[in-house]
């Protein structure tokens, strides 16, 4: 019990702190980027975080995911949460199509398979003029709705993203927990022993894939309806970096790590840009000293210090040694 | 069809270029088992630092140019490895991957910085055109293939009869063992790198007058050189050349059959196929 | 320990919501800091020079597209308008600009959150200059269109001229002619001054390219050209392949629209190629690139643009500030600024509604790439130059007006 309290108020915080920016679309779409980033990087912390599978695939799967959702709305002009099943669906045919790939290849072959994929998806979804509409990209789809309820504000779609993204940190909570959590977890540090337990090593690869890409879908079919446009270039594979580093800095294989992670690179920046205009190098530097001096992530360090404060203060207070 | 030896050329002389870029990739994976994202950037800044400053700013020779900037280079090479390389090695290439892939972006402001926002070129620096048979090539791409099998030799040979070399190619075989025979692993590691970027150096002179000189002139190319090794054999030199010039080859006669805009397909597609089919790559029995 | 925690998370959010919500209230004073540019002085541009008493507030200009790119840097332009409007007494009886200028990396997400961030009305933005690119305007038209801030973009896709509404008069400006018209333009000269059959079009598989393509195949097939056509991407080093077909299919002349105009214009020399007509579409006319070229690579190119630098007093001005060449992105800036400049001077306030009405009646502004005139669909800019080369050496082959 007492361990869910900074969960409940993690909860509490994304649930009224928008309302006070409601009177700003600044903040409000600045979060629901934030809760966007979130669902996908859920996926890649049980790929990459837990299973030890390198993915540098994330942006092709969520260029994927955005444009199956925004053509299926354009074709059918209404966006309903069939285009997010679409998505899911999409999302299970590439974690299988990525997850076999990945038995044969290991390491560093892994990695550059998957970025292999991400480029063939810019690639395809940039040049295939005909189905894509090419670098023009998609619009002219309607806001997403709700059983007939349209999300046209901005504040009630960040409260739909909200429910959504709950919904999916804490299904991987509860992954995380499960055997199957177990299962990628010892995939990660010593898969011989987990071949010796009798479990299958594909089954465990293959389905960390799949839940990979079915988060990076969603992801994108939720971002598609964020924006009602896309477009190739957000799509570019050079965009892979960053959602490696949203969980390298939150701090690797844990799951509010990665949503640290998540909240830190897409805000920080920002709320940089009245700094100077060159914030982007600035953050840049910031990220690599950090990520060279302390490698745990952000969430290892705020836990540092707040045990280091309460060593103190407890130390202080009782005169005991707090650990 | 009188194409053919047009294409023939062409598809080489682009092989060779991956195949550079694919030599000093593997020797960094040789050696530290990590992934240099940042080797794009070494190229550039070889080509920056030549172009911008040697020749263009301080006028000194062509010769003279080349040298001192393969020699920064080698530096640049040394500083990356002593401060990105050996202390993230024990976490792991995905945080490498990530760090050199941050710092590479920062060098690219810092390029813009130094030496302007403009893109620019060394003006008639191998340039001009020569004729084999009914297809012409650019000057620059006889340099490129003559430089790169040179660089191929000469670096067979260091790394198979001279003691460093030796100690080098140990290190990169089990740097346990080689610690104990006494060998200083990370000093070993951070030549390896001053060597892959001296190497990088080169290449960023010979494509200036290919690609021009920008902060993007080496992005693709140094994916593509990537592919190379990979298909050709992470960790075998030759390979490397065989890997090379299979995907130029075959990206060049692709282009010509299917709408040329999907040529950079055509390499991914290789790539994924033979991490399929024989993940070792082409020449994989040998490598060590 | 837990406690702690509690306390933290709750000291955090406390602070959050007052920090947040007290940045939002401040006025925009956000002159940010500008690109470091060799060896040029820059924060004067922004900082109102030589003001005399100024007892009345600034007028904020939103500026937005990608500050550290290679050649185009249009928030240079935009930094010397300002900068002379202030040198002169400002506007509106001595108000001064101060511009904002954001970054939005000519990606949508991120056009996005700047277009937002200037709509918050405690900014005080009375108008904004920018996006640069199409596919960043139609990703943020929607939001200046709700907050009712008029914008003056230099994307040139043919979509940009059929918006979907969003009020009965468009706060949308269209600074340049788009791809259609300079599309148009190029086809009309090549029609005139060409006696071909065969025409071969090279374009780049961006959002600008295709929108050339489609319209000078249809200005072509309409007037029963033979057309063969090749699209390469916009950083490819080789284009062999796509340069080889169009000489097999026997084009006489190419159109070229594409940014990657060295690599074409060497590599069609290689190929022999060189004695073939180009027209391009802006870029060969730009210095970056034809300094990169050789004389005999380009004798037969000529370039449609907007701006052709002939050392005018922009020109010289940039070139003061910055330490290199005028180039069409300052030249559009620039126009922009002073545009909505007079715009705000003929509305005789700052308020965004009333700038747009100006704005659409705008009928003779100066500007380096023309005389800008607001037309029924927001266009602004109706003028293009046509350059030829010399032994490298750019000169002007002819001006049309639309």
């Amino acid at each position: 019990m007492k361990k869910n309290i900074p969960v409940l108020l993690l909860v509490l915080c994304a649930v009224f702190i928008p309302l006070g920016f409601m009177k700003s679309n600044y903040f409000i779409q600045l979060f629901q980027q934030v809760l966007i980033y979130i669902v996908a990087i859920m996926g890649l912390n049980i790929v990459m975080g837990q299973a030890g599978l390198t993915n540098l695939g994330t942006i092709g799967i969520i260029g994927v995911g955005a444009y199956g959702a925004a053509m299926l709305a354009r074709a059918l002009d209404s966006s309903t949460l069939l285009c997010l099943l679409l998505a899911v669906v999409l999302g299970l045919v590439l974690g299988l199509m990525l997850g076999f790939p990945s038995l044969r290849v290991k390491g560093t072959y892994l990695t550059i398979t998957t970025l292999g994929f991400s480029q063939i998806v810019y690639l395809l979804l940039n040049n295939w003029v005909d189905f894509t509409g090419g670098p023009m990209g998609v619009r002219g789809y309607p806001y997403l709705s709700l059983f007939g309820f349209k999300l046209e504000s901005a504040i009630s779609y960040y409260y739909f993203l909200l429910v959504i993204t709950i919904l999916c940190v804490a299904f991987c909570i509860r992954l995380s927990k499960s055997k199957f959590g177990r299962s990628f977890r010892a995939l990660r540090d010593n898969d011989e022993a987990l071949e010796s337990l009798g479990i299958n090593i594909a089954t465990i690869k293959v389905l960390a894939f799949t839940l990979a890409a079915i988060f990076g879908c969603l992801s994108g079919a939720l971002y598609a309806f964020m924006s009602r446009y896309v477009s190739p270039n957000a799509f570019a594979m050079e965009h892979y970096a960053r959602y490696t580093q949203m969980i390298i800095i939150g701090g690797m294989g844990n799951i509010y790590g990665s949503i640290v992670g998540a909240i830190f690179v897409t805000i920080v920046p920002e709320l940089m840009r009245d700094l100077t205009t060159q914030y982007q190098l600035i953050f840049n530097i910031i990220t690599f000293v950090f990520i060279m001096t302390y490698p745990d992530g952000l969430l290892a360090l705020g836990k540092e210090i707040i045990r280091k404060i309460a060593g103190a203060l407890g130390g202080a207070k009782n005169g005991n040694i707090e650990a | 069809m009188d194409i053919i030896p047009q294409l023939l050329v062409t598809g080489i002389a682009l092989g060779f270029i991956y195949c550079l870029i694919g030599i000093e990739f593997t020797i960094v994976y040789q050696s530290t088992h990590l992934l240099n994202m940042a080797h794009g950037m070494i190229i550039t800044f070889g080509a920056y630092l030549f172009g911008g400053t040697m020749i263009n700013g301080l006028g000194l020779p062509y010769w003279l140019g080349i040298i001192l900037t393969v020699l920064a280079c080698g530096v640049m090479g040394y500083a990356i490895s002593a401060l990105i390389f050996n202390p993230l090695r024990a976490k792991g290439m995905i945080f490498s991957l990530v760090a050199c892939g941050i710092f590479g972006n920062i060098l690219a402001s810092l390029y813009l910085a130094i030496w302007g926002s403009y893109a620019f070129t060394v003006p008639g620096f191998l340039s001009g055109v020569i004729t084999v048979g009914s297809a012409r090539i650019a000057k620059s791409y006889t340099y490129i293939i003559i430089t790169a099998i040179f660089l191929i030799v000469v670096y067979e040979l260091f790394s198979r009869k001279t003691r460093l070399g030796k100690s080098l190619r140990c290190v990169a075989q089990n740097p346990n063992a080689a610690a104990l025979m006494g060998i200083k692993v990370s000093q070993n590691i951070n030549i390896s790198v001053a060597i892959s970027s001296m190497i990088c150096g080169v290449v960023g002179i010979l494509v200036i007058p290919l690609f021009g000189i920008k902060t993007t002139m080496a992005t693709t190319v140094a994916l593509k050189g990537w592919i190379a090794c990979v298909v050709g054999g992470f960790g075998y030199l030759p390979g490397t050349i065989v890997g090379g010039l299979i995907l130029g080859i075959s990206e060049t006669f692709v282009a010509m059959a299917i709408p040329s805009v999907f040529k950079d397909v055509v390499s991914f597609v290789i790539l994924i196929a033979m991490l399929l089919i024989r993940p070792g790559g082409i020449m994989r029995d040998k490598v060590r | 320990m837990k406690k702690i925690l509690a306390m933290a998370i709750t000291l955090t959010m406390v602070f959050s919501i007052t920090a947040c919500s007290t940045s939002g209230a401040t006025s925009g004073t956000s002159a940010a800091g500008t690109t470091p540019s060799a060896g040029a002085d820059t924060t004067a541009a922004e900082t109102p020079a030589g003001t005399p008493a100024a007892s009345q507030d600034p007028i904020y200009l939103g500026v937005q597209c990608r500050i550290d790119n290679a050649t185009i840097l249009p928030q240079e332009g935009a930094i010397r308008a300002a900068k002379e409007i202030n040198e002169t007494g400002g506007l509106l009886g001595g108000r001064m600009i101060e511009l904002v200028i954001e970054d939005d990396n000519m990606q949508a997400d991120e056009a996005i959150n700047v277009a937002n961030k200037f709509s918050q009305p405690s900014r005080k933005i009375t108008g904004v200059i920018g996006p640069w690119t199409s596919t960043c305007t139609l990703a943020v038209y929607e939001i200046y269109e709700k907050a009712g801030i008029p914008f003056i973009v230099s994307g040139t896709a043919a979509t940009l001229e059929e918006l979907d509404k969003v009020n009965d008069a468009s706060y949308t400006f269209l600074g340049r002619a788009s791809d259609r018209t300079q599309a148009d333009i190029a086809a009309n000269y090549v029609i005139e001054n060409f006696d071909v059959k065969k025409i071969g079009i090279l374009y780049e598989t961006t959002d600008y390219g295709e929108g050339g393509y489609r319209a000078l195949d249809k200005i072509f097939k309409e007037k029963n050209y033979e057309v063969s056509a090749q699209a390469i991407g916009y950083t490819d080093v080789d284009i062999t392949t796509q340069l080889i077909k169009l000489r097999q299919s026997g084009c006489e002349i190419i159109v070229a629209w594409t940014v990657n105009v060295v690599v074409a214009s060497r590599q069609m020399f290689e190929l022999g190629m060189a004695d073939i007509p180009v027209v391009n579409s802006s870029q060969m006319a730009t210095a970056s690139y034809y300094t990169q070229c050789e004389a005999a690579w380009i004798e037969n190119w000529v370039s449609v643009t907007d701006y052709f630098n002939e050392g005018d007093a922009f020109a010289q001005g940039i070139e003061a500030d910055f330490g290199h060449a005028a180039e069409l992105s300052q030249a559009c800036y620039y126009g922009y600024v002073y545009t909505m400049a007079a715009a705000i001077e003929a509305a005789g306030s700052s308020d965004p509604k009333a700038v747009r009405d100006a704005l659409a009646a705008i009928t003779q502004v100066e500007t380096p790439i023309g005389i800008a005139r607001c037309d029924e669909s927001h266009v602004l800019n109706h003028t293009s130059v046509i350059v030829g080369f010399k032994d490298r050496e750019p000169y002007i082959v002819g001006k049309f007006e639309l």
